[in-house]
């Protein structure tokens, strides 16, 4: 009986610890993978004093994107040469646009399996999570906007550019619209408003907005930050060191004023806290809706949907009529610290960024090239051409997600703007909402000086 | 005496394994995130400092966001709860009859329980939307003064949500319910109706006292599920607009964007707390009622 009762334990003791070690197990077999690459390194070892050995054993590597990034350039077409090219595989994984940061930050910091992946410097620990990679052949050939972009703090380099062109934002309007009506675009905020009257007195809606998915609102907010750039050129040094708050930024509050009084004179569109990206796309093709607010990334979205459409583009309009637009430093690609593959990563992303690579993804979505060797202008729709034009004027400024020290509290940016468009708050509580939730981001983010 | 002691004692034994698990993926993770809602962990930096209740200071002091949450989650929780029990009771009355199509009925009540969250979400984001389905519907049969826009209205966007949670769920609490009504003895039901009993006298003064236990125990768990709320509301609205569904999970989960891992921590525990405090209030009640009745 004695005996009986201890066998009868001892089972339901190993039967407890039966899912305890099953967690184990994964980690020995992690083990047992990483104990493959070290049994290759010494096979190749060995080999060194009789050949030279490259590791011919083809890799799997993860690439992390946002969705809405892998629909430019023929990315994946160019992916698949390179695994062509060398026998290695790569893991394409399209994270939805507004869920990628929090599943990237998520898998870093659980140890996940991540090899390359795109972001922003300010959303990661730098040094500790991302492979430096500084000395590398791209330096020398691209633009100082793209260069010094890519320069994290302490100097180095983090990241590789993406061909991706350089981000502006600003109005993007039907011009057919704006030519059935006589309109011209406008270049101060009383001609703007006029034009905003006129298209609704025609029956159309002069601005869509498509808060369903709320990241469309906040390129409205990167075009009004391309003004307040321009008008002082210091105001990014001046916020990130907590000397000016932003309501203390006349050029931001009257932007926001302007946008309360287009809500309340109903220039915006009645379904607009529903309505999608793509709606909006449809809306101002279709010519529905006569601008929207963009990035210039919108304008070969609207061209796959009607390459008839006549899209152009003017700067947010501002009070004196000086034209400012903000563009943003290269998009950055990372390879994780961890990563068991750099060196492949490293390939990988030398193959996607030399001269014949950028130049077919940039004349696949041709844009403000990052690169000095690579000019696509004669590729250009209208819209595109004038924001080079702009460019090639200097009236650029610094891309506020690039210059801004504080990590955009997004969920509460989208709320507040929501709010904002639906009359529930006045220009004035959004403004000082927009200040308090940075400032609390700072705090909750252990900034300094906060 | 040592045979009276293990006899006592043995059915310990099989607890040892499930209080195992129960331990290393419950207990645990729990703690582990109480311990950093005291530091400063953040997914940005490796190094974590311990900052005592700042985290709870930061997060009481932010404004009335948080405190709009709660609010928010409690109206989730009970209204969706009345909603489903409500519900559930009148389809469980109603099935409990004899008639043709009994357990086809049945079936399809039961059915949308069995759909993922997020496809649920999916249909009725295109149902909901402002030239949706149901708008459509409206305006063809003539009804365009109720045309509304059902997700995208500061007002009307909880109670939209609250809808479609109760649409998946009273089905579940017309289950509970309609297996308890099997408790009521047929016997007093036929004396009642030989004393010339109403139907509404019927159902207060028997069915009733008979079904309560069920009836209490389909709120409070609905209640509780409601309080950690999430996958429906953030696939539907994400909080929005505005922070007009904003809940504490979601609450939690856009806090994430700083980085820190603390901060919304220290969100998760108080909303333990809450959720926690909740369940033995009204479990306390129930089961005072029961045991009076």
């Amino acid at each position: 009986m004695k005996l009986l009762q201890k066998k009868t334990l001892a089972v339901l003791l190993l039967g407890g610890l039966i899912p305890v070690l099953s967690g184990c197990g994964s980690n020995t077999s992690n083990t047992n993978t990483n104990a493959t690459p070290e049994k290759s390194n010494a096979a190749t070892t060995t080999e060194v004093t009789q050949e030279p050995e490259v590791k011919t054993e083809p890799v799997t590597i993860s690439y992390l994107a946002a969705a809405s990034q892998l629909n430019y350039g023929g990315i994946k077409d160019l992916i698949v040469k390179w695994e062509a090219k060398t026998g290695n595989k790569v893991d394409i994984q399209a994270i939805q646009d507004d869920q990628y940061d929090n599943l990237v930050k998520a898998k870093l910091s659980g140890g996940g399996d991540i090899d390359v992946f795109f972001g922003s410097y300010k959303n990661y620990d730098v040094p500790n999570q991302l492979l430096e990679i500084s000395g590398e052949g791209f330096e020398s050939r691209l633009n100082d906007v793209a260069l010094q972009s890519l320069k994290y703090s302490d100097g180095k380099i983090y990241a590789f550019p993406s061909s991706m062109a350089l981000g502006s934002w600003g109005a993007f309007y039907n011009k057919k619209v704006f030519t059935d009506l006589g309109l011209s675009a406008p270049k101060t905020t009383d001609e703007f408003n006029k034009v905003l009257e006129a298209i609704k007195a025609s029956g159309k809606t002069p601005i869509y907005f498509a808060a369903k998915d709320g990241w469309t609102m906040l390129q409205h907010r990167n075009a009004v930050n391309g003004i307040i750039g321009g008008v002082d050129p210091a105001v990014w040094d001046k916020l990130n060191k907590n000397e000016v708050q932003w309501k203390d930024i006349p050029a931001f509050v009257y932007q926001y004023k302007q946008l309360e009084e287009w809500a309340k004179k109903g220039y915006l569109n009645k379904d607009l806290l529903t309505a999608t990206y793509e709606k909006q796309q449809q809306a101002i093709v279709s010519g529905d809706a006569a601008i929207i607010f963009q990035g210039d990334f919108v304008v070969p979205e609207l061209y796959k949907l009607d390459p008839n459409a006549e899209i152009a583009f003017f700067p947010l309009p501002n009070e004196d009529g000086s034209e400012s637009i903000a563009l943003s430093g290269a998009s950055q690609v990372y390879i994780s610290k961890n990563s068991k593959h750099p060196e492949e990563a490293k390939d990988l992303l030398r193959f996607l960024s030399d001269k014949e690579q950028a130049q077919s993804y940039l004349e696949i979505s041709p844009g403000v090239s990052p690169y000095k060797d690579i000019d696509v202008s004669d590729k250009m729709t209208e819209a595109l051409t004038e924001i080079q034009n702009i460019v090639n004027t200097g009236k650029v400024s610094k891309h506020g997600d690039d210059a801004y020290i504080i990590p955009l509290p997004y969920d509460d940016v989208v709320a507040a703007y929501a709010e904002l468009l639906a009359g529930r708050i006045t220009a004035e509580e959004f403004v000082q909402k927009h200040g308090d939730m940075f400032l609390k981001n700072a705090k909750i983010a252990k900034i300094p000086g906060f | 005496m040592q045979q009276n002691y293990k006899k006592k004692n043995y059915p310990v034994f099989y607890l040892i394994p499930i209080l195992l698990i129960f331990t290393v993926f419950y207990v645990s993770p729990a703690i582990l995130g109480l311990l950093y809602s005291l530091t400063d962990a953040s997914i940005k930096s490796s190094g974590i400092t311990f900052v005592g209740l700042e985290n709870y200071k930061l997060l009481f002091s932010d404004g009335t966001d948080f405190f709009v949450s709660v609010w928010n989650q409690f109206k989730f929780a009970i209204l969706d709860a009345l909603g489903k029990t409500i519900i559930g009771l009148l389809a469980a009355l109603l099935l409990n009859r004899k008639f043709r199509g009994n357990h086809f009925l049945r079936a399809l009540i039961y059915l949308p329980i069995m759909f993922g969250t997020i496809m649920v979400a999916i249909i009725f984001n295109y149902i909901l939307s402002y030239d949706g389905f149901l708008n459509g519907f409206l305006e063809a049969v003539g009804l365009h003064g109720l045309v509304n826009d059902w997700l995208g209205s500061f007002t009307l966007a909880m109670y939209s949500v609250i809808a479609v949670d109760v649409w998946v769920g009273a089905g579940w609490s017309m289950l509970l319910i309609l297996a308890a009504l099997q408790s009521v003895p047929k016997e007093v039901i036929e004396c009642s109706d030989i004393d010339g009993a109403g139907a509404f006298t019927k159902f207060f003064h028997i069915t009733l006292p008979y079904i309560m236990g069920t009836l209490n125990l389909s709120l409070l768990l609905s209640i509780i599920s409601g309080l950690k709320a999430f996958d429906i509301i953030y696939a539907m609205t994400r909080g929005g607009p505005g922070h007009a569904t904003e809940v504490m999970s979601t609450f939690l989960v856009k806090s994430m964007s700083s980085g820190s891992i603390g901060y919304p921590a220290a969100i998760s525990v108080i909303q333990f707390i809450i959720i926690t405090v909740v369940a033995l209030i009204i479990t306390y009640f129930t089961n005072r009622k029961e045991s009076q009745s």
